[in-house]
């Protein structure tokens, strides 16, 4: 990547041209208007309304559907928040300045509304999100029907609630509090055009940074993701929170473009957003804006083919659900999959990306056969090294034990890896290798022992702190104080008979009240206080973050993202730009990104993958995902290298180009290596020092060739009728150590 | 017994099989070795009717079966173990292995014989008979793999990568046992990347490259082949 970039623009032009998009995102939405109210009658004028909020909303939906995998059903709950939000604004507006003369509400208060809507609905979605996301499946599915359904039977009743809720009019409509308030129907087709440019821009920006592959890597492969340092929870939360805001704002602006009740948002038209999700192309922005404004035309069109041929108003149904199958039967994957539309072919080559480098320019890796080349020192690892000098103890586990449900998996687990050694970590199948890696990476807890990992404990037992200990403790009793007065008024209320009027009952309920919650206060101090003595385990995002990174025994890819961007995902762990940069395409990101996708290529360029940068990782040869896996860890920087039978499934010329790449990594970047391994050749051809483990504990460690003859690793792994032959150098990291296999 | 003929197969476009025919006698082991991506897997998921060949015959026993459904096929006696450990995870390992003898469910006294002979043979598995298979080790789920495969006690067995991620001396174990099986009179279609320990058990061989089979022999003459011993057997 010797070539100079071109020539920067300021960043005051990208200034400007960044406001030139949004302006020109308002000129075209005021010249669509413009049409639309002089050449065009009211009901198609309508429809384009429609076609416009369905935009919004569908993509906002796919954000969480699409890109981020999960499934959400409720997407209409979100909605109705942000319609009645933003109407309630409106209402307060007018009532507090207008005296109820809608005509002077101005552009501004719509906005105003459609920020309220979108922030009530966040704030919901959030409430939503944090329970029911920390799972797997399909709860997430279950708790958004739920949602939405609570939301709209919360509407209907709400006079019934409190009388102060009783202007949002209940069943019949938003009405106000004398009955016969209409909402200013003040969306017009400019506003809502340039609303869903926005979110169509926005989700646009997002979701070729690295913030939006992080969302598709949630998709893809969770425990993957985890693995690459993405806090899983955390981002799905954000997806959700993200998705609901701009649901809001499509709600606060159909509450000001047509009438609604609380029964507009039911779950019908939660289900219609899921589909044009899914028929457009789950992740395709540009396939779901199509699928939306296609689904809301098309019930239209067929209009007149129904009064053509007759036929009564149920058919129309019956063909648009017809329409549906077929496409789900002819391509499932929706109209776009996960690709987008784009202008680029049409545009030629001047539509070519500014940083496409020729290839051939870094392509240059080794192959298999040559001598470990020494990496140039600009290439090198550029993170503090000075800290841990060669040889020191870097990983040091004691004692580690693990139980599951009775059954033990690893007992009194003793190791030590000294910077930049290469180890094996070898045993029967079922030994429990698996479940130390699963311990190193934050998978699992372990039941007793530590791990240290460059001086820190990073696995077992620690002690909290004070302040971290003192404020989960006070957060909890808190809201054990809440939950304990919630709890006593109700108790309290039910228990003692119901009179309001009697002086001596109601002081009886106030300090039958009073002991419950009190009770249940401490209670929850003293559990927090027990529970808070250690601090809880890392997860698997956390241990990549401290630089242990691994690859899986059956390859985890991000199977539908192209091999750059699996790469270029190691890079999420150090970003120093937020989501909202990536919204909004920040000159910080903008450097951040061109700084990942350039380190992303060198890396690739080193190993040979170069070649298959846009390719999808599912679409390469079986070796070279093994690779990319490898690679894709080494893009996280880390200390320690996990892998996870690397090998298996190779063939021996894969394996020697294998044991190769293994030990240049190793040099080259810096790092010590614990691998497990059943090829034999591979394990004692490059590994300095061997663990081997049966039945959960240590039974042999020590140089290659010792392992080889040690009479119990032979009975418990190697089998009886292997005779070792005595390598000639085994002891060095030459290749080309005797074939095991041979021997028998 | 087995006769693939002219198959190819595509996925999409792209041709993952291209014109492969081979032979498998009554009471052979015939070895299939290629590198990753050469068609090994296709075509034993399209013998066990997985996939469809867009041209091409494969007859077993005289009957034409490549228009037929997995289980069907199944039913006429080739029972396949998957590569990649596809076990039933929510199911314990008995039930899982019962499931392999789902098609001769009415004989018990039989499947229980057989039940005791897989413990035989993988003690591990009975002493993990009760766990949920989705709890044992990745070695652990391929040999149960292997044993719900022989518990359909097929006529034709197809193997795919019994090795991968075993242990060596459970490696052994396992080229023992396919021999064993194939004495007592099952016919064995093996893929692996162990080509040499293949072709060290197997009657005849066949070199698959890029879908297509590039070389046919008996197992002796292909170990002695330099051709296949620089490429496959990894020796320069």
């Amino acid at each position: 990547m010797r070539e100079k970039e071109p020539a920067m623009p300021t960043s005051l032009g990208r200034m400007l041209s960044r406001v030139g998009i949004v302006l020109l995102i308002l000129i075209g939405a005021y010249v669509f208007n413009l049409m639309v109210n002089n050449a065009i009658n009211d009901y198609v004028a309508e429809i384009i309304r429609q076609c416009g909020i369905a935009i919004i909303l569908a993509v906002s939906l796919n954000i969480v559907n699409g890109l981020t995998g999960q499934f959400s059903i409720g997407h209409a709950g979100f909605m109705a928040i942000g319609a009645y939000t933003g109407a309630s604004i409106t209402y307060w507006v007018e009532m507090a300045y207008f005296h109820g003369n809608n005509q002077n509400l101005s552009l501004l208060w719509l906005l105003m509304a459609m920020l309220g809507g979108g922030v009530t609905a966040c704030i919901c979605g959030y409430l939503v999100g944090v329970p029911s996301l920390r799972l797997r499946g399909d709860y997430l599915a279950i708790v958004t029907l739920g949602f939405g359904e609570i939301i709209r039977v919360l509407i209907e009743n709400s006079a019934e609630i409190s009388p102060s809720l009783k202007f949002l009019g209940g069943a019949v409509g938003f009405v106000g509090a004398d009955g016969s308030y209409q909402v200013p129907l003040i969306s017009n087709v400019f506003i809502i055009y340039a609303t869903a440019a926005m979110v169509i821009l926005l989700c646009w920006n997002l979701k070729f940074t690295t913030h939006g592959l992080a969302f598709m890597a949630i998709r893809e492969d969770e425990v993957a993701a985890e693995a690459m340092g993405i806090p899983t929870t955390y981002t799905k939360i954000v997806a959700f929170v993200l998705s609901a805001f701009f649901a809001g704002v499509g709600g606060a602006l159909y509450a000001h473009a047509e009438f609604f009740q609380p029964i507009t948002f039911n779950f019908i038209l939660s289900m219609n957003y899921v589909i044009m999700v899914v028929l457009g192309g789950s992740g395709s922005i540009t396939g779901t804006t199509l699928a939306a404004i296609f689904l809301v035309v098309l019930p239209e069109f067929l209009k007149p083919v129904q009064h053509r041929f007759g036929l009564p108003d149920a058919y129309r149904v019956v063909i648009y659900a017809l329409l549906l199958i077929l496409t789900m039967l002819l391509r499932p994957q929706g109209v776009f999959g996960t690709g987008e539309l784009t202008l680029r072919p049409l545009l030629g080559r001047f539509g070519k990306k500014r940083n496409s480098h020729p290839a051939s320019n870094v392509d240059n890796g080794i192959t298999a056969g040559t001598s470990v080349s020494v990496a140039p020192a600009s290439l090198k690892r550029t993170w503090d090294t000075a800290t841990d000098a060669a040889g020191d103890p870097i990983l040091v586990i004691e004692n580690l034990s693990k139980r599951f449900a009775g059954l033990s998996a690893l007992s009194e687990v003793n190791m030590c890896l000294r910077k930049g050694e290469l180890v094996g970590l070898i045993g029967p199948n079922g030994a429990g290798k698996t479940t130390v890696f699963n311990i190193l990476t934050g998978v699992y807890e372990p039941t007793e022992g530590h791990i240290v990992f460059c001086g820190k404990t990073i696995a077992g037992k620690r002690p909290s702190p004070f302040v971290p200990r003192i404020t989960r403790v006070l957060r909890d009793t808190l809201f054990g104080g809440v939950g304990g007065w919630i709890l006593g008024t109700i108790l309290a209320t039910s228990i003692l008979p119901s009179s309001t009027h009697n002086a001596h009952i109601l002081e009886v309920e106030h300090v039958l009240e009073g002991i419950i919650a009190f009770g249940v206060t401490v209670y929850a101090f003293i559990v927090s206080w027990r529970s808070n003595r250690y601090l809880p385990g890392l997860l698997p995002h956390q241990m990549a973050e401290l630089r242990i990174s691994r690859t899986f025994q059956n390859i985890r890819l991000f199977a539908n993202l192209s091999v750059l961007d699996n790469v270029r995902l190691g890079a999420y762990l150090r970003r120093s730009t937020h989501l909202g940069d990536a919204l909004f395409r920040s000159e910080r990101l903008r450097r951040e990104e061109q700084e990942s996708i350039h380190r992303a290529r060198e890396l690739l360029a080193r190993f040979n993958l170069l070649r298959f940068e846009h390719e999808l990782a599912c679409n390469l040869p079986y070796g070279d995902q093994r690779r990319l896996e490898i690679v894709r860890a080494l893009a996280t920087q880390p200390k320690l290298l996990l892998l996870d039978e690397p090998a298996a499934g190779m063939n021996p010329q894969e394996k020697m180009q294998l044991m190769e790449l293994i030990q240049r990594i190793r040099n080259e970047f810096d790092l010590t290596v614990l691998l497990i391994e059943h090829d034999m050749k591979l394990v004692m051809g490059i590994c300095e020092r061997i663990y081997v483990l049966d039945y959960g504990r240590i039974i042999a460690e020590g140089k290659p060739e010792d392992i080889r003859n040690n009479p119990e690793v032979i009975a418990a792994y190697l089998g009886e009728d292997h005779l070792s032959t005595p390598a000639e150098d085994s002891n060095s990291n030459r290749i080309g150590i005797h074939d095991v296999e041979e021997a028998s | 017994m087995l006769s693939v003929s002219s198959l190819s197969v595509y996925y999409g476009a792209v041709r993952a099989l291209d014109e492969v025919s081979l032979e498998v006698m009554p009471g052979e082991i015939v070895a299939m070795i290629g590198a990753n991506g050469a068609g090994k897997s296709t075509t034993m998921r399209a013998i066990s009717g997985l996939i469809k060949p867009r041209s091409g015959e494969i007859t077993f026993l005289g009957k034409p079966i490549h228009r037929m459904a997995p289980h069907e096929i199944v039913q006429l006696g080739i029972s396949q173990a998957p590569e990649g450990r596809r076990v039933f995870a929510e199911m314990t390992v008995m039930e899982n292995l019962r499931l392999g003898a789902y098609v001769r469910e009415h004989n018990k006294t039989a499947v229980q014989e057989d039940l005791e002979r897989m413990f035989t043979i993988f003690p591990r598995l009975r002493e993990r008979q009760m766990q949920l298979a989705g709890t044992l080790s990745g070695g652990e789920q391929q040999m149960l793999a292997i044993a719900r495969a022989l518990m359909a006690r097929p006529q034709l067995l197809l193997l795919d990568e019994p090795s991968l991620g075993l242990a060596p001396n459970l490696v052994q174990t396992i080229f023992r046992v396919i021999q064993e099986i194939n004495a007592n009179g099952v016919t064995i279609l093996l893929v692996e990347q162990n080509a040499n320990q293949a072709l060290r058990i197997a009657h005849r061989g066949y070199v698959i490259e890029t879908g297509r089979i590039v070389l046919e022999d008996r197992a002796a003459n292909l170990l002695n082949n330099p051709m296949v011993r620089s490429a496959y057997l990894g020796e320069a």
